[in-house]
């Protein structure tokens, strides 16, 4: 593929396509104009449709490969998805997604698994609370008070203890920690500002798919 | 031509903001260098992906589990790619081993063609199986940290939009013995990288990544070109504190044009 074809066609779009959404949003134009845009995003819906049969396709392709070479301790599982990927869909097409053994295979295979998750997750969460909340240094220490404040303003115990408790805890949640977070978003927004000239004029191009650095003499 | 209600200060910064960095990639052309800081979590790149050969474990990639190419997440989903393709670069050049777990169908031709291209540049062949294609949601979250634990990978980057997943796949990496360096832009999901990953690239680090690993006076103008509007909001925030303590609201009517 050519330079041209690869680099400034694909660059030229972004700028145009780019520029026009940013001008609808902040220019008062006809609605037909405005309908033009909200078409071109709506575009990236039908993309996202199209890119999950190519992942459905990469998917089944990884776990035919581990099938076909009965990996150890791994073939069952890609067996089970590879079934899956055409038996759910199949039912789908068959009986309808309110059809009750739709339903139930559902209920009995993702909604548990589901809830799985979200109940080992709590473990992670304790697990990384541990690694935080250890005084090793001034920073850390405070990280330790802050997080002890907001846990017994939560836990009825806090108040118990001590009726200030609750104050601090809330103090905590309401003024510095929407602070802190409102300063990195304004800091963010810059760079999400930055990052957006970038791509429009086509020095940050790895929306193209194209490595860092390569292509960027012209 | 009219500006919508509402939005004529967002304009008129968004407008101050390009002339300003298209000001400093001129002065850059026009031979001016700029320094920025070291961006710690960059630098380590080549030192956690040097330990996996070393120890002849692979890499692991992933982009997060939400948002899409057409939605408000799209930036960090590319600066992800852009930290990618400096990962998948130095795993062709190192011989190391690269696994990618991608949630977003949407990214991932963006994605194999990014590692195509990077494995290209040392006249190598993407293993068949560097990119894995995992659904979102909970299958996302279970089948990523099934696949760092199963890989025993020894380096674990986790670069995009998190939600839930952050901690669970961190913590992942962190029972794998990996070196773990994760970005996102999400405030919520930042403490859980801050508390297990080695090092952290914070909101606007991973907008700057690209540029950062680019390295050229273009794009590192870009981001120098940053900083006064930076000192301006940190002026305004001053001002709109003591203004808004007397109950004056001329600043706010006034941002809200």
């Amino acid at each position: 593929m050519s330079n041209t074809i690869r680099r400034m066609i694909p660059t030229i779009i972004t700028f145009l396509i780019g520029m026009f959404t940013i001008f609808v949003y902040y220019i008062e134009v006809p609605s037909s104009i405005s309908d033009g845009s909200s078409t071109i995003i709506s575009w990236g819906t039908i993309i996202v449709a199209l890119a999950t049969g190519y992942g459905t396709i990469i998917l089944l392709r990884n776990h035919v490969r581990k099938i076909q070479t009965r990996q150890p301790g791994e073939w069952i599982y890609s067996l089970t998805i590879a079934v899956t990927i055409f038996v759910f869909p199949l039912l789908y097409f068959i009986a309808g997604d309110t059809s009750s053994i739709y339903k139930l295979i559902y209920d009995l295979t993702i909604s548990n698994i589901g809830l799985a998750v979200y109940a080992i997750v709590f473990f992670s969460l304790a697990t990384s609370s541990y690694k935080a909340f250890r005084a090793r240094n001034v920073n850390s220490t405070i990280l330790l008070l802050a997080g002890l404040f907001v846990m017994l303003q939560i836990a009825p115990i806090g108040a118990a203890i001590w009726g200030g408790f609750p104050i601090l805890g809330n103090w905590i949640l309401n003024v510095p920690t929407p602070g802190a977070f409102r300063g990195i978003n304004i800091a963010a927004a810059f760079g999400l500002i930055a990052i957006g000239f970038r791509t429009l004029l086509g020095y940050d191009r790895g929306h193209l798919g194209i490595s860092e650095g390569e292509g960027m003499e012209d | 031509m009219i500006i919508v209600s509402g939005r004529v200060i967002d304009f008129l910064i968004l407008v101050a903001c390009f002339i300003t960095f298209y000001v400093y990639v001129y002065w850059a052309e026009r031979g001016k260098t700029f320094k920025i800081r070291k961006i710690p979590a960059l630098e380590a790149v080549s030192e956690v992906i040097g330990r996996a050969v070393e120890q002849g474990r692979p890499v692991h990639f992933t982009s997060g589990g939400t948002g899409s190419l057409s939605d408000a997440l799209a930036p960090q989903l590319l600066a992800g790619v852009g930290v990618l393709s400096h990962i998948s670069k130095t795993c062709a050049e190192l011989d190391a081993k690269l696994v990618v777990s991608e949630v977003h169908p949407d990214l991932l031709p963006l994605v194999v063609s990014t590692i195509e291209t990077s494995y290209q540049i040392y006249g190598r062949d993407v293993p068949e199986d560097t990119v894995t294609y995992i659904p979102r949601g909970r299958t996302y979250t279970i089948g990523a940290a099934a696949l760092i634990q199963r890989e025993k990978v020894a380096a674990n980057f986790m670069i995009g939009p998190f939600t839930h997943e952050a901690v669970f796949l961190a913590e992942a990496g962190s029972e794998a013995g990996a070196m773990q360096i994760a970005g996102t832009a999400r405030v919520n999901q930042m403490p859980f990288f801050a508390t297990v990953c080695d090092y952290i690239l914070i909101a606007e680090d991973i907008y700057a990544a690209g540029a950062y690993i680019q390295g050229t006076p273009k794009v590192l103008g870009t981001i120098v070109g940053e900083d006064p509007f930076k000192i301006l909001m940190f002026c305004l925030l001053i001002i709109g504190v003591i203004l808004a303590t007397f109950n004056v609201t001329w600043l706010m009517d006034i941002l809200n044009m």
